[in-house]
């Protein structure tokens, strides 16, 4: 009796098992489909590129893509350009966002709840509504092709963001460590860098990849402010690779930079994907 | 090495909310006063306002002839233990240990000298040191954060209670840790809990609190043998006191059908009386008792060195009083009569009104 019932658990088990596996692929690349679409042309020769009907995995594989990328043209450049944009606009909007954060979750200022609703209104905005009013603003004070015009907009529109995760944060840590660094003799700023700051690094980790994903992948502002080759952007650049006449489009570079220009945002995500689910999950800190 | 004093505390969040509303107290060199209470009695609130976590609204607060009022809890030279302990979980034991230390910018030398006597007074092994408290027990825990409030060597010691967190075994040990290590350093204790046995055992004197007021401010055992009010008689004192609302007649309250003697110096006889009596005084009735109650019993509950019995008190008047008494545990007490005697040195009396003790014998 009991071995009959063995069996007819590890069939169900099994046939569970497939079913489940099988949607996990079908999604994986359902997800994937494009990404992987991408990374196989950037390896492919060009008559296969163009080829038709469509050779799906090419027999042949070429790196000439990638080698005309830094050869050609200056992508070493472009990198270095989202690179510094990126970077800079999120450590300092995690600098002005953590003690506006701290502030609003402890220190509860007069206007605080007035303070918030801005922040959240001001989240509602989309980008493209405020791309007029910027370049008057960046024509008049000379800032086009300046990396400024790209990191202040950049920080100014992922602060609601940080300022949001970082305070709800804030407000989960225990107040009874605030007291004893308060009677060991740390003063406010003491206290937010050496004892709170490292215990919110998950949020800090967390918020720094968004606002690094998105000043990294936007297109719309770096189009416009940066018009000098040199200092463009990597989405910006891509979009722009010209073939050597008006009528080829190089799918074959644009495939290889779209693949480089990817796989920064892939390798940060994989490298601090623990901390992201902590910071997501803002599991209580035990202090 | 100073006194700490409160003069006329007051903290009032709004014109509801005034946790503590006129504190007075005092704490000498060697003296450990614990401040007593139910929750929400403003106990911890006046630690905190101690510590300077909080301003207070109205008073002063002197520690060593200093005034200290409106100075931040860094510059007091106060160390407090924490009720969670609050150890940063980012550094490690030894950094937990010195990081008041640091601030002040102490020496090296020092500050490794110092912990070495506090992990030796609290037993804290060296290995311990490199650990982080996610890696500690709970009572390893606690004794890091008494060792950082040793450390400092601070003018008042402030305990937040820092017992509660323990299993009841492990309390009992460092009930007694605690009281040795304190009564070695000689510097005033300020320690709250709710707690009443760790106030009798550990305290050179008990604020007994409620309400934001201090009810009573006396060594322990005159706490439990003179209660000033009839809130500290039923607070402290494990079972509770039976508190008796009873008529007077004459000269005597009337207890059922007893006629129990008023004190001889009340000069008039109010319309009723509290009568408080503890269970453990009340007793089988022995030759030369007077004051002899009869009833039935109608629940017996097993302590185990002694059994609560109550007794519903037999009157003519059909009152339901209930009268709980200690007795051994060598008869078998359910549904019984019994008759017992309320001795007149152990009667406490109170006045209904205000609940104020009435000619404390001494």
């Amino acid at each position: 009796m009991a071995v009959i019932s063995k069996k007819a658990e590890t069939i169900n088990l099994s046939w569970q098992s497939i079913v489940l596996g099988f949607a996990v692929i079908l999604v994986t690349i359902f997800c994937l489909a494009p990404i992987l679409w991408q990374v196989l042309t950037s390896f492919k020769v060009n008559e296969d590129i163009a080829a038709i009907p469509t050779k799906y995995f090419p027999s042949r594989y070429t790196l000439n893509h990638y080698i005309e990328l830094f050869t050609r043209r200056r992508f070493w450049a472009y990198i270095l350009n989202s690179a510094f944009v990126s970077i800079t606009s999120t450590v300092v909007s995690l600098a002005i966002g953590a003690p506006a954060a701290y502030a609003l979750a402890r220190l509860r200022p007069w206007g605080g709840k007035v303070i918030l609703a801005g922040v959240l209104i001001v989240t509602l905005f989309p980008g493209i509504l405020l791309f007029f009013g910027l370049l008057e603003v960046v024509q008049v004070l000379h800032l086009g092709n300046n990396y400024l015009s790209l990191i202040i907009p950049y920080t100014a529109i992922n602060l609601p963001l940080t300022i949001l995760v970082l305070r709800s944060f804030f407000e989960q840590l225990p107040k009874d460590l605030e007291d004893a660094a308060k009677v060991d003799g740390y003063n406010t700023w003491q206290m937010l860098t050496q004892i709170l700051l490292p215990m919110t690094i998950p949020a800090l980790v967390t918020t720094g990849i968004l606002t690094f994903i998105f000043a990294w992948n936007e297109f719309i502002f770096a189009l416009t402010f940066m018009t000098r080759d040199e200092l463009k952007t990597i989405p910006v650049a891509a979009a722009q690779l010209g073939g050597a006449s008006v009528f080829e489009i190089p799918y074959g570079p644009i495939a290889a930079a779209t693949v480089i220009g990817t796989l920064p945002l892939v390798l940060l995500v994989l490298f601090f994907q623990r901390k992201i689910v902590q910071g997501l999950t803002a599991g209580a800190v035990k202090g | 090495m100073a006194k700490l004093e409160l003069t006329n505390i007051n903290k009032t969040y709004s014109s509801k909310v005034v946790p503590v509303k006129d504190i007075s107290l005092s704490v000498d060199d060697d003296e450990f006063l614990t401040l007593l209470g139910p929750s929400g009695c403003g106990k911890s609130t006046t630690l905190r306002l101690i510590a300077g976590l909080e301003e207070p609204t109205r008073g002063k607060i002197t520690i060593g002839n200093v005034d200290v009022t409106n100075t931040r809890p860094g510059d007091r030279n106060i160390a407090m233990v924490f009720q969670s302990y609050a150890l940063y979980p980012h550094l490690t034991v030894y950094e937990n240990l010195c990081s008041g230390l640091k601030l002040k910018k102490t020496p090296a030398a020092e500050i490794r000298q110092r912990v070495a006597q506090a992990a030796e007074v609290l037993g804290l092994d060296v290995s311990l040191m490199n650990r982080k408290p996610g890696q500690l027990s709970g009572g390893q825990r606690q004794r890091v954060a008494v060792g950082r409030a040793l450390v400092r060597r601070p003018d008042v010691f402030l305990l937040d209670e820092p017992l509660s967190n323990l299993d009841a075994l492990l309390r009992e040990r460092v009930r007694a840790d605690i009281k040795q290590i304190f009564a070695a350093q000689k510097v005033p204790v300020v320690y709250v809990t709710h707690d009443q046995t760790e106030a009798m055992t550990l305290s050179t004197n008990v604020a007994v609190l409620n309400n934001g007021y201090v009810q009573q401010l006396d060594p322990p055992e005159r706490i439990y043998s003179h209660p000033a009010n009839q809130f500290v008689a039923g607070f402290v004192g494990s079972p509770q006191m039976n508190l008796l609302t009873l008529p007077c007649l004459g000269r005597y309250a009337m207890l059922g059908d007893c006629k129990i003697n008023l004190p001889e110096n009340m000069v008039t006889v109010p319309p009723q009386i509290v009568l408080g009596i503890r269970p453990e005084s009340v007793r089988i009735p022995q030759p030369g008792d007077t004051q002899i109650i009869g009833g039935k019993v109608f629940l017996r509950e097993h302590l185990g060195m002694h059994n609560l019995v109550s007794v519903r008190v037999d009157s003519s008047l059909g009152s339901d009083i209930t009268v709980r008494v200690l007795l051994p545990t060598d008869q078998n007490w359910s549904n019984k009569d019994i008759t017992l005697a309320l001795p007149h040195q152990n009667i406490h009396w109170f006045d209904v009104q205000t609940g104020n003790a009435l000619f404390r014998n001494i």
